[in-house]
């Protein structure tokens, strides 16, 4: 299982911008660090934004999918913010690390798509790892509500994400950062733009939504 | 010392449910602990609130469809053109295009044959209407005897355009005071009008050309 990786990299305020990192050739761009693929993305390469693309794809799309519940949705969302980050690269000032400052960017898209498209929520639910099978929540869920796994998981999933559709844009957005995606409340602050204390308050009421929408499974 | 916090019962559920133990000082974790092992409603909330959050966590498990983002890289890079090709950008990008100076260059020349035909189509109107002009015939000379009275042109050119006209003028013998006005009719082009009054009205001119008498009149 992937956890995302520390958000946010601490930096001293007015930090000045960071100066063009030398490049060098005979690297790969795999190996490569992202503030020097950044720095050759700035430059035109656009060989070097896909290694980054190809680097946080994965995590930016959970997120994007937990949030909307639809896989075609989470990949448009993506794409558009990976876009919209290529496009304002020269924006990028380095006071954080990449990866924070192209999940903030994918985080006001998938809050403002899914505020405008609050009506039409159609699932597509994603696969499921085999591993959840040895997860202890799953194994007492299962031991109680069916014992017919395949119809469980189908049906858990299919609950989780009406449930979770049920809870505010900004409810679900901290219940996916914090219980599915493990980060910590200063890091959600930061994406979200909020303090830690509202980030707090949202979590706490959010799982008393979650307690009366799931109620016959805990 | 240990110092004793009071909290309600809704300060512990959100002290339990949000925060990790090293998030808050040995006085408040104490405090909850004691609270929750104390308080059954609090301690069966906050039981369920531990299974929603690890139902919750089963997400974790979701992976997209196998071959999901197998073309994730040419789809992006389809979508970033298309982006490039909106907006000004686009027109900057297709600027940078040697197709389009070509383009251009194609373009300029239509554009050139369109002028060339509307300039031709304009002349051609222009010089139709100088021949009609020219055609317009003087009147004899005894009807602009009759018309002018002494006061009659002894020559005129003909009009070499709608607003040029030149009139040799005679001067009437013991007019010299006079001031003439030159008005124009539709069927003698040139007709000099003394501008003594006759009537009231009259003092009101008829036309925005005037001219004076030379000094020698």
């Amino acid at each position: 299982m992937k956890l995302p990786l520390p958000l946010f990299r601490r930096s001293p305020k007015n930090a000045p911008a960071p100066q063009p990192v030398p490049v060098s050739e005979t690297a790969l761009p795999q190996h490569q660090d992202d503030e020097t693929l950044v720095a050759r993305a700035r430059r035109g390469d656009l060989a070097a934004y896909d290694v980054l693309v190809d680097r946080y794809k994965e995590r930016l799309y959970a997120l994007a999918y937990h949030m909307t519940g639809n896989h075609e949705d989470a990949n448009d969302l993506v794409q558009e913010a990976l876009i919209k980050a290529y496009r304002s690269l020269k924006k990028f000032r380095g006071n954080s690390s990449f990866y924070t400052w192209i999940y903030r960017i994918t985080v006001n898209y998938t809050l403002n798509h899914v505020k405008r498209r609050r009506r039409h929520v159609h699932f597509s639910l994603d696969d499921v790892d085999t591993a959840i099978e040895t997860d202890p929540h799953f194994i007492e869920l299962m031991s109680h509500v069916t014992p017919r796994r395949e119809v469980g998981l189908n049906e858990l999933q299919q609950r989780l994400n009406e449930a979770l559709q049920k809870l505010s844009e900004n409810h679900r957005m901290v219940v996916v950062m914090h219980d599915i995606q493990g980060m910590t409340h200063a890091d959600i602050a930061k994406a979200t733009g909020t303090s830690e204390g509202t980030v707090r308050s949202r979590l706490f009421y959010a799982r008393q939504q979650l307690q009366g929408l799931l109620s016959d499974l805990i | 010392m240990k110092r004793r916090v009071d909290l309600s019962c809704e300060q512990v559920r959100f002290y339990a449910e949000t925060f990790a133990a090293e998030q808050l000082d040995d006085d408040t974790v104490a405090t909850v602990r004691r609270h929750l092992n104390e308080c059954t409603d609090c301690r069966v909330q906050h039981q369920r609130t531990q299974r929603v959050i690890g139902l919750v966590q089963l997400k974790r498990y979701e992976q997209p469809p196998p071959g999901y983002f197998d073309n994730f890289l040419a789809e992006f890079h389809r979508r970033q053109i298309a982006t490039e090709r909106s907006g000004w950008r686009g027109v900057r990008a297709r600027l940078a295009e040697p197709m389009t100076w070509s383009l251009a260059w194609k373009w300029a020349a239509s554009g050139a044959c369109g002028a060339l035909v509307i300039a031709a189509v304009m002349w051609f109107g222009w010089t139709s209407q100088q021949a009609a002009l020219t055609a317009i015939p003087f009147a004899p000379a005894d009807v602009q005897q009759e018309r002018f009275g002494r006061h009659t042109p002894v020559a005129a050119s003909q009009p070499t355009s709608p607003i040029e006209l030149t009139v040799a003028w005679e001067p009437p013998t013991g007019d010299t005071d006079a001031t003439y006005a030159l008005a124009l009719t539709p069927d003698v082009p040139v007709r000099a009008v003394p501008t003594a009054p006759r009537y009231v009205l009259d003092r009101i001119p008829v036309t925005t050309v005037r001219f004076e008498p030379r000094a020698d009149f």
